[in-house]
């Protein structure tokens, strides 16, 4: 359960966020939209506890999570835009890096983890400089969730991948909801949104509910409101 | 989470050695090409090495040949110069040709004219062209001329005031007391010289002076093919890694210590070849260790700190360069123009006075005195303090630029 409340952000005299709030329940998935630069991936780096922000309370499952970098550490796995990977180094190497739990831990998840579900074990000897884009991807979703985390924040996770490997990840993030997991995914792909229980467009620092499962003209029309 | 990070950041550095090693080897030629060019292009094919001078002697003068044959073996002229006896006529012959740089042609008499003080005039014989080698030894004909003037003065002025004492019958017994004395204060200071030799190279002799400057460069310039490794993290594993726990202050220092210890691996694999190239430049004793060099105990710490200091300069220059081809342009010229203000191209005494002054501040001259160190054996904590210093002060400017970027 994620509840962030009143939270502000500002770059200089540049309001990117102005009292923002929403709610994600266990198998919620959260869409949110908007004009490129509106702040969306400052929005999700707060969430996930990579930028800090100016005011506002972030909760997971009750625990205050502003203040306290365990939390996010705890509590959050984030997918950004861009793969954090090291791209000399091995698929193993790159998981050990990114992993947060033991050793052990982390064998297991390659059996029957996430790491698992994502098809990680077949890929572990190679460079991450040969891998394709959707492998990449995989490989940074399974980095982020070794911490077993109940939120997911992805943004834009189908970002230049072809329909295959788009198609894989929304069955991963698919079985991830339904066991129980909220995601919180920004996308300016419809296949995508379509995942979506809850979707939110972010327009001059503010959050506002729109319907589900818009199309794009109407999603435009929402943009320009 | 740090200690897997730097156990990476490690990995990636080691992945960067066959390039490291291949590129020690393509700036060894490049640098040799750049001396062998140089070489040429100062001194042409006429570079020798040696000063040959041709000698043409009067007919059965026994007494001038005994004293070229004294000035020849004198170690200044000898160390230089190779002397040959022949006709006027084969020299000039051989002076025209380039194969001499100098013709001395001995007058009738010489021995008696400085004797008796009417000094008849050595006529030398200089190519047209100014080569390297009849500079020298004009330089070397002036200076033993002075020498010989002055040593004529005395003995007329002991002469001149015997005469005015009245005592012109003991003026031979001067001459013969004269000279010993001479001699005896003469040698003893060549003596000196000979044992205490004065360098401007400092406490080293030149061929090690340039074999430490030599290094510090190649250890610097050696970053230019891991430049791959050196590039400042993207902004999303900036985040990413702060996440982690991986601060500004951990990135910097995994890199540091990563590249510090592939150039302390680099430096000891090049052990065996500075043995090698020492046996055949015959400095010091082929194979054997340095004269008062430092044990492996203290000389191990003491270069680890050196490459981690060299390294900590090769971090902050990429991290302010922020690109791949701006970090080698700005490696390139920042150790270069820092070496050569560190007097590491041309030793510090020789460069101008105002630039003096900047030696001890430019990192390149406290890597080589940490080298020196090593060499010299020196127990002081003054090389040691400069690198920690170095290190400290390149680091904290790196973590500033890394937490600016982040």
């Amino acid at each position: 359960m994620l509840e962030v409340t009143g939270l502000c952000k500002s770059y200089k005299a540049h309001k990117v966020l102005s009292e923002v709030s929403l709610t994600a329940a266990p198998g919620d998935c959260v869409g949110i939209v908007g004009s490129n630069g509106c702040g969306k991936t400052t929005f999700l780096s707060i969430l996930a506890g990579a930028v800090r922000a100016d005011k506002g309370s972030i909760r997971f499952h009750g625990r205050e999570a502003v203040g306290h970098a365990k939390v996010f550490y705890e509590e959050a796995a984030y997918v950004p835009q861009e793969n954090p990977l090291i791209e000399e180094l091995s698929v193993r190497d790159n998981l050990s890096l990114w992993y947060k739990g033991s050793r052990t831990r982390m064998e297991e998840d390659l059996e029957s983890g996430p790491a698992a579900m994502l098809g990680i074990r077949e890929m572990l000897k190679k460079s991450v400089s040969t891998l394709s884009g959707g492998m990449k991807k995989r490989l940074s979703i399974a980095c982020a969730l070794s911490n077993h985390a109940s939120v997911l924040i992805l943004d834009e996770p189908g970002a230049a991948l072809d329909l295959e490997c788009k198609a894989d990840i929304r069955r991963y993030l698919e079985k991830y909801r339904e066991n129980g997991g909220s995601i919180l995914l920004t996308s300016h792909e419809l296949p995508e949104l379509s995942l979506c229980t809850v979707m939110y467009v972010l327009k001059e620092g503010r959050l506002r509910q729109i319907e589900n499962r818009l199309g794009e003209r109407e999603l435009i029309r929402e943009f320009q409101k | 989470m740090c200690l897997v990070f730097w156990k990476l950041e490690l990995k990636r550095a080691y992945r960067r050695f066959p390039q490291m090693f291949a590129g020690a080897i393509a700036l060894l030629f490049l640098a040799g090409a750049i001396a062998l060019l140089a070489g040429r292009a100062l001194y042409g094919d006429a570079a020798v090495g040696r000063v040959s001078v041709g000698v043409v002697l009067p007919k059965e003068d026994a007494l001038a040949r005994q004293m070229v044959s004294m000035i020849s073996s004198l170690d200044s002229v000898k160390s230089l110069c190779d002397f040959r006896y022949m006709e006027e006529e084969e020299g000039i012959k051989a002076l025209r040709e380039g194969r001499l740089s100098a013709v001395m042609d001995m007058p009738e008499g010489l021995i008696q004219g400085i004797m008796d003080g009417s000094n008849p005039a050595v006529r030398i014989l200089l190519p047209g062209d100014d080569w390297l080698e009849s500079r020298i030894f004009r330089e070397l004909t002036e200076a033993g001329a002075k020498i010989l003037g002055a040593s004529q003065a005395g003995i007329y002025a002991g002469n001149e005031l015997y005469r005015m004492a009245g005592m012109e019958a003991s003026v031979p017994e001067l001459e013969r007391d004269l000279n010993q004395v001479f001699l005896s204060y003469s040698l003893p200071r060549e003596d000196y010289f000979r044992y205490l030799k004065v360098s401007a190279t400092g406490d080293v002799e030149v061929p090690v002076f340039y074999g430490i400057s030599a290094y510090v460069l190649f250890l610097l310039l050696l970053a230019i093919p891991a430049s791959g490794y050196l590039l400042p993290f993207s902004p999303v594993m900036r985040r990413k890694l702060t996440l982690l726990g991986a601060g500004s202050a951990s990135r910097v220092w995994g890199r540091i210590f990563s590249l510090g210890s592939l150039f302390f691996v680099m430096s000891l694999a090049a052990i065996p070849v500075v043995k090698g190239m020492s046996g055949l430049l015959k400095i010091g004793a082929a194979g054997a260790a340095p004269e008062g060099m430092l044990g492996p105990a203290a000389a191990g710490p003491v270069l680890l700190l050196v490459c981690l200091a060299a390294a900590s300069l090769v971090v902050f220059i990429y991290q302010a360069a922020g690109s791949l081809l701006g970090g080698v342009m700005l490696l390139f010229l920042t150790v270069t123009a820092q070496h050569f203000l560190a007097g590491g191209f041309l030793p510090a005494v020789f460069l101008p006075r105002m630039l003096q002054c900047l030696v001890p501040a430019m990192p390149s001259a406290i890597l080589m005195e940490g080298v020196q160190m090593i060499l010299g054996g020196s127990r002081s904590f003054a090389p040691p303090g400069k690198l920690l210093l170095l290190l400290a002060v390149c680091s904290f400017l790196a973590i500033l630029l890394e937490r600016r970027e982040a």
